[in-house]
């Protein structure tokens, strides 16, 4: 009761001060929570992709840059001058087409993209994928496609396209394409990828290339999957998806292009085990809430500190010990939940915002970590020192 | 046996640097209803003493007795019991909380003691009353003047009946009037009700000049150098 009423009271006065005394939480949190977004979501949309993925082979392809186009309409040159082009963000596939945007940088002759496609079959069609050609935003269309597919953009993309997770949009086709009639593909944005940069050629549905600023992935009719990212990169790598085996041999996959070769081939299954899912989402956690942890301890530090006076005065008039420092924990737990909640909605902004297009090695942020623990333990045996010197 | 016995009670402050013998020996009885002012110079373990009665200090070695209870042989729990319904605490720092208005300041030990919402409104219409603060009940200390806060650290110390007033500097920080009139509460309450105080004070002579100085002065250096 007492408790309730000193934690209340807290906050009845000198609320400014209250807010400003644990303000240096806000900041701490939001760097925990975007590092563990930054840590989660690209292994989180990894396990979605490999969920949902009814196929059995995964085949990466090393290939050259103009190997990606519809061979059977877009010749050699015009696959060229459309991954040039000024069009910008988002790549989508369906049964018999792969539309793809650049970035407005130009892609210079040199440059290499990284290049991820889930198919079942082995015709590839290049298109621009452009901001005009979103022809609309959650109106009704019908096709045949029936909004079953899936677009997943980067944050970028969304921005770009003044659209939000959940929208629908209608992804109209230039004429390189002719997938239907009506050259659309209507799509709800399922999500936004987090790109991870892993330095290898593993495929990761938000694999993030440090070469590039966004990427894209779309599923059509829950069958076909395909990814990109980069610019200024001279080679992609691509990731194609089977259910049979035969479908791509090296030798069939080599028919796509004659760039294309199989590097890999290897059961989904493998794929998964190879990439330990939960055992990385296990110690990320674990790693974030060792940060939280020690952020809570150290509120709980300042926090009796600070209310040393009034525990002292209550103890003197009879509360329990028990009770003081639960009354401190509550206190503690209030500012910490409210610290949270700032975060979060903090860290909504500032992730989308500023670093999921970002790229950022995990271990640079690893040492970002490291270094607010050394700080915090500095300023600890510092305090402990110049308290115990005030004491001799 | 006395209402308060202290029993061949040793003390000493330890810390990283030094050691600080406050007690060695000390023996000391108080009756009840006496009114009993410690003086001395700062630092001989006058405080020391008041935290030993309220049980908030335990001694290395001796024994407490308090109406026949040997403090150190209670629970934590029994000890804050103990603390909350037998004893007031009067501080020269008044220790108000100063998040909490004058009603609420003077509530504090009749909540921890569990008391019922109504019970607890009553008894602090009453206390308020009785240190005629009434029509400032919902005010915060800061707004009071110093002696306005020591009264109602005054109402607060007596809120739960104690058996025993424990006051540390009580008029440390008043100014002679205001010292006065407190003195004259606690010696009231003394003799109206029998309630044993426990005075502490660097300087006995304000607590003459108040009026009260108690029945018994006991200087601190004595009863140390005796111990």
């Amino acid at each position: 009761m007492i408790s309730v009423k000193y934690i209340l009271a807290l906050w009845k006065r000198k609320t400014l001060g209250q807010i400003i005394g644990f303000a240096y939480m806000v900041p701490l949190l939001l760097f925990v929570l975007c590092l563990l977004m930054t840590l989660l979501l690209p292994l989180t949309s990894d396990m979605i992709f490999y969920g949902n993925a009814s196929y059995e082979y995964c085949y990466k392809m090393p290939c050259n840059i103009f190997s990606v186009y519809d061979r059977k309409t877009v010749p050699n040159e015009t696959a060229y001058s459309l991954l040039h082009d000024k069009d910008r963000n988002a790549l989508l596939y369906s049964d018999s087409a792969v539309v793809y945007t650049v970035n407005d940088k130009a892609m210079p002759d040199t440059s290499e993209l990284r290049l991820y496609v889930a198919r079942k079959d082995a015709d590839l069609s290049g298109t621009i994928f452009t901001e005009e050609n979103f022809t609309g935003k959650g109106t009704p269309y019908s096709n045949k496609y029936d909004g079953t597919s899936q677009l997943y953009v980067t944050h970028n993309t969304l921005k770009h396209l003044n659209a939000d997770v959940g929208d629908t949009v209608i992804t109209e086709y230039d004429s390189f394409a002719h997938i239907s009639e009506d050259h659309a593909i209507r799509s709800v944005i399922a999500g936004t990828l987090k790109p991870e940069y892993d330095g290898s050629n593993n495929r990761s549905l938000a694999e993030y290339d440090k070469y590039s600023d966004f990427s894209a992935l779309l599923t059509v009719d829950e069958e076909l999957f395909f990814e990109i990212a980069g610019n200024d990169l001279s080679e992609i790598m691509t990731v194609v998806f089977s259910d049979e085996k035969s479908d791509f041999t090296d030798g069939e996959a080599q028919n796509i292009t004659e760039e294309i070769r199989t590097d890999k081939m290897e059961t989904l299954e493998n794929t998964l085990r190879e990439r330990r899912f939960v055992t990385k989402v296990v110690l990320r956690f674990a790693f974030s809430i060792l940060v939280m942890a020690a952020a809570l301890e150290m509120e709980y530090g300042f926090t009796r500190r600070r209310c040393e006076h009034d525990m002292t005065v209550f103890s003197m008039l009879g509360m329990r010990r028990s009770s003081v420092r639960r009354t401190i924990a509550v206190q503690v737990l209030i500012r910490f939940l409210i610290s949270v909640a700032a975060a979060v909605l903090l860290c909504r902004y500032v992730y989308f915002r500023f670093i999921s297009d970002m790229y950022c090695e995990p271990l640079l942020l690893l040492f970002i970590a490291a270094s607010f623990v050394i700080a915090g333990t500095a300023y600890t045996v510092i305090r402990s020192l110049i308290k115990s010197l005030k004491g001799v | 046996m006395s209402f308060i016995n202290f029993e061949n009670i040793s003390l000493t402050y330890r810390t990283k640097t030094q050691t600080i013998p406050i007690f060695d020996d000390l023996n000391l009885s108080i009756d009840k209803g006496e009114f009993v002012t410690v003086y001395g110079p700062s630092g001989k373990g006058k405080s020391t003493l008041l935290n030993l009665v309220s049980g908030f200090l335990r001694p290395d070695s001796g024994k407490i007795f308090v109406d026949g209870s040997d403090l150190c042989a209670l629970s934590e729990n029994e000890v804050c019991a103990y603390r909350n319904k037998r004893i007031g605490y009067i501080f020269q720092q008044f220790n108000l909380i100063y998040q909490f208005n004058v009603r609420d300041n003077v509530a504090v030990p009749l909540l921890l003691s569990g008391m019922k919402k109504y019970d607890i409104e009553r008894r602090v219409d009453e206390l308020l009353d009785m240190i005629g603060l009434s029509n400032r009940k919902n005010e915060y200390p800061r707004t009071l003047s110093g002696g306005e806060q020591q009264r109602v650290a005054f109402a607060r110390a007596v809120a739960n009946d104690p058996d025993i007033i424990l006051a540390d500097e009580p008029t440390g920080n008043l100014d002679s009037a205001n010292g006065r009139k407190l003195i004259k509460l606690i010696k009231d309450l003394n003799t109206d009700k029998n309630i044993t105080v426990l005075c502490v004070t660097h300087d006995a002579r304000i607590l003459e000049q108040s009026g009260s100085g108690g029945s018994r002065m006991i200087d601190i250096e004595t009863i140390t150098m005796q111990s």
